[in-house]
């Protein structure tokens, strides 16, 4: 079973995403954090396929998340999910970019494509 | 910003700028409930100064429809009633084929109230009209800002609805259709949000820094998407390609923002005409012997004949305060003479409608290939 992290600062985000994606528990192993930090640490104890990040969050955004995981455990697949638009981002260190509001059905798809590969 | 708002004792002062200036130049009434100032006839020589004193009615209703504008007619009112805001309102006054400005300031002490007219030159009034723009560009900058916030909310807004359907989908519930149907329409909602979201937010995003070849059916989408709000009750908008999937060149942001303004302006014709059937705005872009070419045609009420040479002066407008969008037929006639070398062209009929044809030079290195 694939497990992937998903962080946000944003507490009602998380709680909806937890929702959308408890009906799918049998095909992924979800973890939600609201905040960098706590997903850097727990990257020790879970290793996660995925990594969704938000982009704009207080303390450690979003792209220093995906530098430091990446350090940590070099495969995983990040996706850094942001309302800007990614348009000028290209030098941005995220395997894949989101943009807000974005469906479960594009983090599922993300996820089977990596799968296929 | 005046001198006025340094007034700190108005009973002292007042005579004494009275005195330093002349009547012809300023003007100071002193406010009561009965309208008593009205009565004056100095007041009304200042105003209306060619007009004979007996065919003026001395009230507030016909000082009111001097005004032209019905910002300048709210804020004397305003100021009358005791609280205007901002406390100074600059007018202009249109009365036998010639114009006067003027500035007003709302004077207050413990006791009284009253109004300092002063007559201004056209400058004066064109800086205030800056610093309007000025105030609507800053407004715009938080726009960028506000929506991105709306992201956030409608992010689990969606996700929620989206796992209330699946909920749904898998219960026994009674009315299990209706239910889903509130939540699919939710769904269709919330993804028109979206869309209206990105949209602008793009448009934002397009800088006008560089010349390029663009696809003038992406920007004439956007433009009809983005102006959804404007056009939706009263009229409907087409736009046609041909050759299909053709380019542009020049600046794609600035030719956007010269379609939106089109489009508002094609509306604001539309509400006029008041025609009981529904209005209808086509946009079409061509290609004609060296230019890319752009009709923007409605049946609204169209420019009377006089005013047909005027549209492009950077004062005119029939509209009331706040109804402008910014732009103006002078600068979207700059943009594309002097940035683009292109032309603009204006064809109306007076209560049948307009077409307004701009052509931009084809890009000369893609004829040379």
């Amino acid at each position: 079973m694939k497990v992937f992290f998903f962080v946000d600062d944003d507490d009602l985000i998380i709680k909806s995403f937890k929702r959308i994606f408890h009906l799918y528990k049998d095909n992924y192993e979800a973890h939600f954090f609201n905040n960098a930090q706590d997903a850097l640490e727990a990257l020790f104890l879970n290793q996660p396929d995925y990594l969704f990040s938000d982009l704009h969050m207080p303390g450690i955004d979003g792209i220093q998340l995906i530098e430091q995981s990446l350090k940590i455990s070099p495969h995983i697949t990040t996706i850094l999910i942001s309302g800007d638009g990614f348009k000028q981002n290209e030098d941005k260190p995220a395997h894949f970019y989101l943009e807000k509001p974005c469906t479960r059905d594009q983090l599922i798809e993300i996820m089977q494509h990596e799968e296929r590969l | 910003m005046s001198q006025f708002n340094e007034i700190r004792n108005p009973i002292e002062t007042l005579p004494l700028i009275k005195e330093l200036f002349p009547r012809e130049v300023l003007y100071i009434v002193e406010l009561d409930k009965r309208d008593s100032w009205l009565k004056d006839m100095n007041l009304w020589s200042f105003f209306v100064p060619d007009r004979k004193s007996g065919d003026i009615n001395l009230n507030r209703e016909s000082f009111l429809k001097l005004l032209s504008k019905e910002y300048d007619r709210h804020w004397i009112e305003s100021a009358i009633d005791g609280n205007p805001t901002p406390t100074h309102c600059e007018f202009k006054i249109n009365h036998m084929n010639s114009i006067h400005y003027y500035s007003c300031h709302f004077i207050k002490d413990r006791k009284k109230s009253y109004l300092a007219f002063r007559r201004v030159s056209e400058q004066r009034i064109s800086e205030t009209q800056n610093y309007n723009a000025l105030q609507l560009q800053s407004f715009a900058t938080l726009v960028p800002g506000i929506l991105h916030d709306l992201k956030t909310p409608l992010q689990y807004v969606v996700n929620n609805l989206s796992y209330l359907k699946e909920v749904i989908n898998l219960s026994d519930l009674s009315d299990k259709d209706d239910v889903l149907d509130a939540v699919e329409q939710s769904l269709i909602g919330t993804d028109k949000m979206s869309k209206l979201v990105h949209h602008v937010l793009d448009y934002r995003r397009r800088g006008s820094d560089i010349k390029e070849d663009f696809k003038i059916d992406a920007i004439l989408d956007e433009a009809v998407q983005i102006t959804t709000f404007e056009w939706k009750k009263i009229a409907s908008v087409t736009f046609s390609v041909e050759p299909k999937g053709m380019y542009f060149f020049g600046y794609p942001g600035e030719i956007e923002r010269i379609v939106i303004n089109l489009i508002v302006n094609s509306c604001h014709a539309i509400e006029k005409q008041k025609s009981t059937s529904k209005g209808r705005i086509s946009l079409f872009a061509i290609k004609e012997t060296g230019w890319n070419t752009l009709i923007v045609e409605d049946n609204g009420c169209g420019i009377p004949e006089k005013n047909l040479k005027l549209i492009f002066n950077p004062f005119y407008t029939t509209k009331e305060v706040g109804k402008g969008t910014g732009l103006g037929l002078h600068l979207i006639k700059e943009i594309i003479e002097v940035k683009h070398g292109g032309e603009i062209d204006v064809i109306s009929d007076e209560g049948k409608g307009t077409r307004i044809t701009v052509r931009l030079p084809q890009n000369k290195e893609v004829i040379l290939k």
